[in-house]
């Protein structure tokens, strides 16, 4: 009888050691899905697109001031400012009227011949004028703008 | 002598019986004990989800994925001895309390010791939707501590959709917990 019970012992542990191994065994199945495709995410209304395009050819520049020689000219698509659709909870106001004139003011001094200010001063003067106006409206793309300043 | 005599011995049996199957109870609800201080240690760890199976995501940003994640618990312990300017990179799970209404540029998540970490995306360069509240993310980034100034903590709380007496509440700079994301997963239900 004892060994019986001995033997029912010994495969009640063995039968509990394998179940714990069993657990820590399995494999947790994951599934990756891209998130845009599944949910409504935020596309970017008009003037999000131009501000996109406006960086990206600013990182061109900047390539450019710091080389000192300057191959492009100022693009005529930036006018769009004034005119662009903004996304639905932000509307046109006056502090915007007043930065993007000053921007494209600067933005264009960045291609003048015959500045006495120096190059990256007048490139920075303009990228400055970006994050002025973000700091007044909306905050979110401030440190990649910073990112476009010549230091 | 009388212990020694087997035929004694084996009139015991009974009370043997006994005495073994109180054993092998003993032996079950041990080894049983053993596994959950294990799984418990594991949470802490890693993170709540891991004894779970078939797990989906939806992913957002640069693909991560959810190995070595550090649970909100242990993130808010980090934050907590970390001071303004401090930055770590990191990889957290926690849950979503807020996300912005006007993009979803930004949302604030829950570290379980009543604090929050405000995220936003590296380089303003992806969304997440705006109706997420109350779901599990993973985030991947760097967190850090900075002092958010009263005007941007009044936009967020304006692109929060907060009315104008609560956002006139806020008059004084904020220690924050930060994190900026380069990719997320959205757990699936």
């Amino acid at each position: 009888m004892i060994k019986r019970f001995s033997y029912i012992l010994v495969i009640a542990l063995v039968f509990s050691c394998n179940s714990s191994e069993k657990a820590e065994k399995a494999e947790k199945k994951v599934t990756i899905v891209d998130g845009t495709e599944r949910y409504e995410v935020y596309k970017g209304s008009e003037m999000a697109n131009l501000m996109r395009g406006m960086h990206a050819f600013n990182l061109q520049l900047k390539k450019e001031v710091e080389s000192g020689k300057i191959t492009t000219e100022f693009p005529e698509a930036f006018l769009k400012i004034h005119s662009a659709e903004f996304s639905e909870s932000k509307s046109r106001n006056k502090t915007f009227d007043h930065y993007s004139g000053k921007f494209i003011e600067a933005q264009k001094l960045v291609f003048a011949e015959d500045s006495n200010v120096s190059l990256s001063e007048r490139y920075n003067n303009a990228i400055n004028l970006c994050v002025s106006c973000h700091q007044t409206e909306c905050t979110g793309p401030i440190p990649k703008i910073k990112k476009l300043l010549i230091k | 002598m009388y212990l020694c005599n087997s035929n004694i011995y084996f009139k015991i049996t009974p009370i043997m019986k006994r005495i073994l199957l109180l054993l092998m109870l003993a032996t079950f609800v041990f080894s049983c004990k053993n596994e959950n201080k294990q799984t418990e240690e594991n949470l802490d760890i890693a993170q709540d989800m891991s004894t779970e199976k078939d797990i989906s995501y939806s992913s957002f940003g640069k693909e991560i994925n959810d190995a070595d994640a550090l649970s909100a618990k242990r993130m808010a312990a980090h934050f907590e001895s970390m001071s303004i300017g401090d930055s770590i990179d990191t990889k957290m799970i926690a849950k979503v309390d807020e996300v912005c209404q006007a993009k979803g540029c930004w949302m604030k998540v829950d570290l379980g010791n009543g604090e929050q970490a405000m995220v936003k995306f590296k380089d303003y360069g992806f969304f997440m939707p705006k109706d997420i509240a109350g779901k599990e993310v993973v985030l991947n980034g760097k967190a850090y501590v900075n002092e958010v100034p009263v005007d941007e903590q009044r936009h967020y709380a304006e692109d929060a959709g907060k009315s104008a007496e609560e956002i006139a509440k806020i008059t004084e700079p904020k220690k924050t917990f930060s994190f900026v994301a380069d990719g997320v997963l959205l757990k699936e239900e």
